[in-house]
């Protein structure tokens, strides 16, 4: 079973501090970090090759210091290129790079979190010709079969698909390991390798990135009638 | 020509609204598309904004929503596409979209026009910053939040309905079973909704009121430090506040609770906060978007009728 | 000169942050108030290699470094700021080390990979009741008897007393093997505290890190085994020097671990915190607070750090005497426990009355760290004695 996880290296979203003068996003100096969700694909990526057999190899879309991360954990090698693009552009570039690996599975995390877009699963697995299982929080392996749980809105739904497949994992599917010092000190003797593939067409142009008033609103409702309308349209 | 998908009813009509006028200012024609078994419904959608509806009558799988939209898109070009953003809309968006080359933009919160351009916007990095964002080319593909945008009905519209067929190919995602969701374990700090209780509730017991509240909304039970660490009503794994968890929903409604600086501190990264309290003097107040001056015992459970 | 750490140091901080976040702060409170750390967080550090972290490979430790060792107490520290999960941590880092270096091929085999497993509690048992900084008044002896040696005294103030007990294993143990010799007449032993006949131990109530105990030890003609002698007879007070100099950039590295999460849940407070109209942090009396504390906090880091390095250094790269280890860790043992005090008490005064509540979790800190202040792992009066030493020269020695 070889199975390519696709990572994005995102910042410390904490961090991040705003220009009060601009609104803008303050990003320099601040720490950067696996994706949350990708750390999931990639520890069931590894959870798979333990049962299996097979490898892992971390598709990363940042720098070195995620890439010896995803060494640290398990993965046996990993390709890094830089993730300066939209989604289309992204999915484009992790397809032709994909193209000349042979894989059983892909697994992504659902969506990163600084976008939330939940795009670039999807979009690959279209790119590819390949089935895709969006949402899933359990998985197994049968028979070149994939069998998922997805977590949809108010109901679970059992699915599956023939390999190869790609499918994209929430965070409850599993605790993503901590890689221990010995571990990390091991990760060093294995191969990154950077790829820089052409810069692909955008879809989508950014005109601004712009912080929100955090500042609190502070109305005083009259009756519970109007708290609830308030409510209702909070919520979604 | 924009088109309109949803398999949400909701969320189907919320987007014609919005498609309306979107469709009104460019000049355009607006088409629902409808991929249902039995579909009884086309007639609504253009009492709902639709010019047309293109109605499949099939199964609904993403797989052949994928399929059908994108026939109906070679066909008749859209410039723009509406999604309805359930988790469906947000996998077939970029799918379509990638079959096109097309940018795709998820969970747009704000349309605008400039120099007759859509522009869109969505929530980035951790929710905290908002993206303005165009399209370089088209079709236009977007999702919107379900209960983002209010719906509008006119039964004196008129409109085309027309059945069409899409050659469906065999989906490769096979279904199996569908379970329903039963109550899961508490992790307070990734709930959306969090109904939280202070002081001002009496006793234990009256905790009831919260719990039936947050029930309603779909959320989970937090509470003040005094709730848990002193009184020991709720265990910790409940308890908001610095010492406790930092939390970050959508909607936080405190109820009963003063407002102590650890608190606040605790729900600074809340979207939207509400607060009931009996005393118009409680911090709280200064520290929330919503408030009422009142009574718990009697606000909450006409909350949770109204809710119902 | 390059004062950054390795990518591998860095990734690996990382790495114990998440896993003390997970798996230890949660518990911090709950360890304070029952004075005891869970077996299962003593587990959950043996499967991540924290215990005996220095201890190496074979024995199933991790080989670390006292950089890297430094990293994982500062971040330990951070998640439990009374200290004593740090303290369990330290000892058995610094002194399984002396193990591992000098111990017997036996000794090592036979006990090392219990510890490194979080089976046995390994720590120091140096301080005896006449003082503990003056080795030459230690009354604890050891004989020869036959192919037995035999230990006689007792020893107090010891970390760990109740959990050697409870889970088996023992001491380091400074004993006088040639009275007459002075420091010169002192072994190192192991010495095995739990079920052995002649070994009686009780614990004391103390002021902090209540979650690691601290008692004494009374040694009654205790046999032990030959090989329980580490490295060679009369020669003991070096590897003890050297131990401690092991162990005590591993406090100081403690302290400002503790010290640390402490300042930022200080900034952090007076954001938020409001009076007369604005945040404590918009006034500037706070703000020369918070410069003066993070500069405090900075150099006592450097310190840590820099000890830590040259111990690295002489260990890999047979760089610098033991006279200049020792100054550079007696630095940095003499100011950062000082300097955490200060800056853990300061921040607590920022918060007011909730600072002096047990939920703020910061008095545990204070009670903690004032640990190393009143002399644990060496009195900082000793640092001082051994900074004019090696300033002043021998000769001007008082004692």
């Amino acid at each position: 079973m070889d199975i390519i996880v696709c990572i994005k290296q995102i910042f410390d979203l904490g961090q991040i501090m705003v220009d009060t003068a601009t609104k803008h996003p303050i990003t320099e100096g601040v720490a950067r970090k696996i994706s949350d969700f990708d750390k999931n694909a990639l520890e069931e990526a590894l959870r798979i090759k333990e049962k299996h057999g097979g490898t892992v190899l971390a598709l990363i879309g940042g720098a070195k210091e995620a890439a010896k991360e995803a060494l640290s954990m398990g993965a046996d090698e990993a390709v890094i290129y830089s993730a300066d693009s939209d989604s289309l552009g992204t999915a484009t570039i992790l397809a032709e790079i994909i193209h000349k690996i042979k894989y059983d599975l892909i697994l992504c995390g659902e969506a990163s979190i600084d976008e939330f877009s939940f795009q670039i699963g999807p979009r690959l697995a279209e790119t590819l010709g390949i089935p895709v299982l969006t949402y899933v929080r359990e998985m197994e392996l049968k028979d070149n079969e994939v069998v998922v749980e997805r977590n949809l809105e108010n109901r679970y739904e059992v699915a599956k698909a023939r390999l190869p497949a790609l499918v994209t994992v929430a965070k409850e599917i599993n605790e993503p390991r901590i890689p221990t010092l010995l571990q990390i000190l091991d990760a060093s003797k294995k191969t990154i390798t950077e790829v820089s593939p052409a810069k692909p067409a955008a879809g989508v142009e950014t005109l601004s990135i712009l912080a929100i008033e955090m500042k609190r609103k502070e109305v005083i409702l009259k009756d519970t009638e109007n708290l609830a309308r308030v409510i209702i349209s909070e919520k979604s | 020509m924009i088109f309109t998908f949803s398999e949400d009813y909701e969320t189907a009509i919320e987007i014609l609204a919005k498609g309306r006028e979107i469709a009104d200012s460019l000049r355009l024609e607006l088409a629902a598309i409808s991929i249902i078994k039995h579909d009884d419904i086309a007639n609504t959608y253009i009492f709902c904004g639709a010019d047309k509806v293109y109605s499949i009558d099939s199964e609904l799988h993403a797989d052949i929503v994928v399929d059908c939209l994108f026939s109906l898109i070679n066909q008749h070009k859209p410039e723009i596409l509406l999604i309805g953003g359930t988790r469906l809309g947000k996998e077939i968006a970029p799918r379509i979209a990638q079959k096109f080359g097309a940018g795709c933009v998820t969970d747009c919160v704000d349309f605008s026009l400039e120099h007759e351009k859509l522009m869109v916007k969505r929530f980035v990095l951790g929710g905290r910053f908002i993206a303005a964002q165009r399209f370089l080319r088209n079709p236009q593909i977007i999702t919107v939040p379900p209960r983002r945008f209010g719906k509008k009905l006119d039964t004196a519209r008129t409109g085309e309905i027309i059945k069409t067929s899409a050659k469906l190919a065999e989906p490769r995602v096979q279904v199996l079973e569908i379970k329903d969701k039963s109550s899961q374990m508490l992790r307070i700090e990734e709930a959306d909704i969090i109904v939280s209780a202070g002081r001002g509730v009496k006793k234990k017991e009256d905790l009831v009121l919260i719990e039936s509240l947050a029930k309603a909304l779909g959320g989970v039970v937090g509470c003040s430090r005094s709730v848990a660490a002193d009184l020991k009503w709720l265990p910790d794994e409940h308890w908001v506040g610095l010492s406790g968890h930092k939390v970050k929903p959508k909607l936080y409604i405190a109820i009963g609770i003063s407002g102590q600086v650890q608190h606040i501190a605790g729900i600074r990264d809340a979207k939207t906060i509400i607060a009931i309290n009996s005393d118009p003097n409680a911090p709280i107040f200064k520290a929330c978007d919503y408030g009422i001056v009142g009574d718990l015992y009697e606000i909450v459970p006409k909350l949770i009728e109204i809710l119902q | 000169m390059d004062f950054s750490f390795t990518e591998e140091q860095e990734l690996f901080r990382k790495s114990v942050r998440e896993f003390c976040e997970k798996k230890i702060a949660p518990k911090a409170n709950e360890i304070d108030e029952k004075g005891e750390i869970p077996r299962e967080v003593l587990d959950d550090m043996a499967a991540f290699g924290l215990l005996g972290i220095t201890i190496s490979q074979e024995y199933g430790g991790s080989g670390a470094d006292f950089i890297t060792a430094a990293i994982a107490t500062e971040e330990i520290a951070r998640a439990d700021i009374s200290m004593a999960i740090a303290v369990y941590y330290l000892v058995e880092a610094g002194w399984g080390f002396l193990i591992n270096r000098y111990g017997s091929k036996k000794a090592q085999e036979e006990l090392l990979p219990d510890v490194t497993k979080g089976k046995t509690f390994l720590g120091i048992a140096s301080t005896e009741a006449a003082g503990g900084s003056d080795v030459a008044a230690l009354s604890t002896t050891m004989t020869k008897e036959g192919e037995r040696l035999v230990v006689n005294g007792s020893k107090t103030f010891i970390s760990g007393v109740r959990e050697a007990a409870k889970y088996g294993g023992g001491y380091v143990t400074v004993v006088k093997t040639s009275p007459e010799l002075a420091h010169k007449g002192l072994s190192l032993c192991y010495l095995p505290v739990k079920d052995v006949p002649g070994i009686t131990t009780n614990v004391f109530k103390q002021m902090g890190r209540d979650g690691i105990s601290t008692g004494a030890i009374i040694i009654k003609n205790v046999a032990i085994p030959a090989h329980y002698l580490i490295g060679d007879w009369n020669n003991g007070f070096y590897y003890a020097m050297e131990g401690f100099n092991c162990a005590r950039p591993l406090v100081a590295a403690a302290c400002i671990g503790a010290a640390g999460k402490a300042l930022e849940s200080g900034i952090e407070y007076i954001k938020e915190r409001r009076a007369f109209g604005s945040p404590l942090a918009k006034f500037e009396g706070m703000q020369f607070q918070v410069a003066d504390a993070y500069a405090k906090l900075e150099s006592a880091r450097l310190l840590v750090y820099k000890a830590a390095w040259m111990l690295d250094q002489m260990y890999t790269k047979n760089r610098f005497s033991h006279k200049e280890i020792n100054k550079a860790v007696a630095v940095a043992k003499l100011v950062a426990p000082t300097v955490a005090f200060d800056i853990i008490k300061d921040v607590l005064i920022w918060h007011g009355a909730y600072g002096y509540t047990k939920e703020a979790g910061l008095e545990k800190g204070l009670r903690g760290v004032a640990s190393y202040i009143m002399g644990a792992e060496g009195a900082q009066n000793i640092m001082k004695l051994i900074i004019s030493r090696e300033l002043l020269g021998k000769e001007f020695a008082p004692y």
